[in-house]
């Protein structure tokens, strides 16, 4: 069975984790584009996350356990839109937003991760909406404060604003993800997480018109980049917030997680919601199961 | 076989006597055998072909800091870039407008303008925040730091990709990021060495500190300078030099008086220089000039056509912009 290997980059807090246990929930309900009719040997870091959702709680970015347990997912799955395609397997390697902001910082990478970009045919680019880690641009207030510091003082707080990191983040994509077979361009689906906390009026807008409003500069280079093929997700894994104690109380007394979550993209100049959670990873495939 | 001792300063391979009168044989700081040379047991050979392991690199990433002259020349070779040669005196506050021009796009504001793209990116993050210092511990009443270049001799680029409004063309600007020193020893010492690139810019910014032409303390020499500058740069890109956009910053200030700016247009005019005002507010102290004012004009301005250098070839069938290879250049080459 043919192995496509996708990656999920993001820094840390932009919800990997819990869109890779829900992905694997999704594709055990075999009700959306992709399914996974097999369990696979492996499956105990997403079957911990999975267990935190189906708890009532998000994974948490500092929990041990998965740190420990965090190594290659991967899964059989096949397309169920399409009856004559083999399947093929999905394989996730290890996520660690540590991992990524540390090559923005330092523009290195293990041997190790640069062989696994190059080998990934798309990748998952994590955001995550009203995250306490996203970090603002610079205002002119600041900047000019900097500028005027004695040049013997550090400015110890300052952090890679969250676009600036967005922008490094899909230049190394482009960089490394490699064209397919008939030379279609590599795929990477932008994955705004937490997606049911932003307002109405803004949901309804759509994930581009958000990340326009957040992060200009990662706004204009999606619409400039011609190495990678790029569309963009809201994505929502449980429909709501765990911290809101009554939808945490309804989701677990009258929910299922199946049933719970969506993703929003743009089609035609019109913004779809989707209840299938395995849209994104499909999107990313689609052009390897043509050719 | 020799044996060794622990002590540095021990004596007996030397004299075969101890200073501190232990017994060579039997001494407690004894350690270890050495292997005398010349005794036929060092396979010298071996020792020599034997090779350390070199330490891991790991793989990088292209890096976006300021750009080599040789990176640029890359891209150049890639799209047509406008280039901009920026000149002014340490406190003219090149820094401040490329810091606010930045700003201005990190928050979608620059008017005209969207941003498309930089491989310079962590390089104007790091000079948003101040992380390149004054060399040599001056802080004045200074807005911006000096720049300091690792490779003295060379300037470091900075690139922005933007997209115009107006025409929903792309450009691209490499903007070079100098120490303001150099200015002022192309003044006094017409040291030009450092400065080839202009000799290939499609505009030159020369910025002036505002407040200097209004303060009539200083008002006198600014343009005394200011004029030196414009007859070095006339000399040193004879004959043609590119049009030059004069910049006064911090608008904020307040402008200087018509006939303090009409001196240096006059001046322009006699060395054959097409010379435009653009005023400037990097920063706002003032409440009724915003920050960034001015920046989208300069902007405008610098891509322009109508400002663009004597025409190599009029293209009569209005393909002006396109024609890429035929505008191709060396950095550094006149045209």
């Amino acid at each position: 069975m043919k192995a496509n290997s996708i990656v999920l980059v993001g820094a840390p807090d932009s919800g990997k984790t819990n869109y890779l246990g829900r992905l694997w929930a999704a594709l055990r309900a075999r009700q959306g584009r992709l399914a996974a009719p097999e369990i696979p040997p492996d499956i105990q870091y997403v079957e911990q996350t999975l267990e935190h959702l189906m708890h009532g709680d998000f994974a948490p970015r500092s929990d041990k356990s998965l740190a420990v347990s965090r190594h290659n997912f991967v899964v059989p799955v096949k397309r169920t839109d399409v009856s004559d395609v083999d399947g093929f397997s999905i394989v996730v390697p290890d996520v660690s937003g540590e991992l990524w902001k540390s090559a923005v910082e330092t523009f290195e990478i293990s041997e190790e991760w640069m062989e696994q970009l190059q080998r990934s045919v798309g990748a998952l680019l994590f955001v995550r909406v009203l995250s306490n880690q996203n970090v603002t641009p610079l205002d002119w207030v600041t900047a000019e404060r900097l500028l005027k510091l004695h040049p013997a003082v550090e400015d110890e707080s300052h952090k890679i604003p969250t676009q600036v990191m967005l922008c490094e983040l899909l230049r190394f994509l482009e960089y490394t993800l490699q064209p397919c077979n008939e030379g279609t361009l590599p795929r990477v689906a932008i994955v705004v997480t937490a997606w049911d906390l932003l307002d109405a009026e803004l949901r309804a807008a759509g994930p581009m018109a958000y990340l326009q409003t957040e992060y200009p500069l990662f706004v204009g280079k999606l619409a400039d980049t011609e190495r990678v093929e790029v569309k963009a997700f809201g994505v929502t894994i449980v429909g709501g917030d765990f911290e809101d104690q009554e939808f945490r109380t309804e989701f677990l007394e009258n929910g299922d997680l199946q049933h719970a979550g969506h993703c929003v993209f743009e089609l035609d100049d019109k913004i779809m919601e989707e209840a299938d959670l395995t849209y994104p990873v499909a999107w990313l495939v689609e052009p390897l199961q043509k050719t | 076989m020799q044996e060794g001792c622990g002590r540095p300063e021990c004596t007996v391979a030397q004299t075969g006597k101890c200073l501190l009168n232990n017994d060579p044989a039997t001494c407690a700081e004894k350690i270890g055998t050495l292997v005398s040379l010349g005794d036929g047991e060092l396979d010298i050979e071996a020792e020599l072909t034997t090779r350390l392991e070199p330490p891991k690199v790991k793989p990088k990433f292209p890096s976006s800091f300021t750009l080599s002259p040789d990176e640029t020349r890359n891209l150049m070779s890639e799209r047509y870039c406008h280039v901009v040669g920026i000149l002014g005196a340490p406190d003219a506050g090149k820094t401040a407008c490329l810091v606010s021009l930045y700003l201005l796009l990190g928050r979608a504001k620059l008017d005209g303008f969207e941003f498309c793209d930089s491989r310079t990116l962590i390089a104007f993050e790091e000079i948003a925040r101040g992380a390149r210092r004054w060399d040599n511990g001056h802080i004045p009443e200074q807005m911006t730091s000096h720049t300091k270049l690792a490779d003295e001799r060379a300037a470091g680029y900075l690139h922005l990709r933007l997209r115009a409004d107006a025409t929903g063309q792309r450009v691209d600007l490499l903007l070079p990021d100098l120490p303001g020193e150099w200015t002022n020893t192309l003044i006094d010492n017409n040291r030009v060495d450092r400065l080839d690139f202009l000799k290939s810019a499609d505009v030159l910014w020369i910025m002036l500190d505002g407040r200097n032409l209004i303060e009539t303390a200083s008002r006198m020499h600014a343009i005394h300078r200011a004029r030196l500058l414009l007859q070095r740069v006339a000399t040193f890109l004879s004959p043609v030099t590119p049009p030059v956009l004069l910049v006064i910053t911090r608008l904020d200030l307040g402008k200087p008086a018509e006939n303090t700016l009409e001196k240096l247009v006059d001046e322009a005019a006699s060395l054959g220089i097409k010379l435009r005002i653009a005023h400037l507010a990097s920063f706002a102290d003032g409440a009724e000039i915003d920050a960034g004012t001015g920046i989208s004009d300069l902007l405008l301005h610098t891509v322009s056509p109508k400002e663009s250098l004597t025409k190599f070839w009029e293209d009569e069938e209005g393909r002006d912009g396109h024609r890429s290879v035929l505008r191709f250049r060396k950095l550094g080459a006149t045209f």
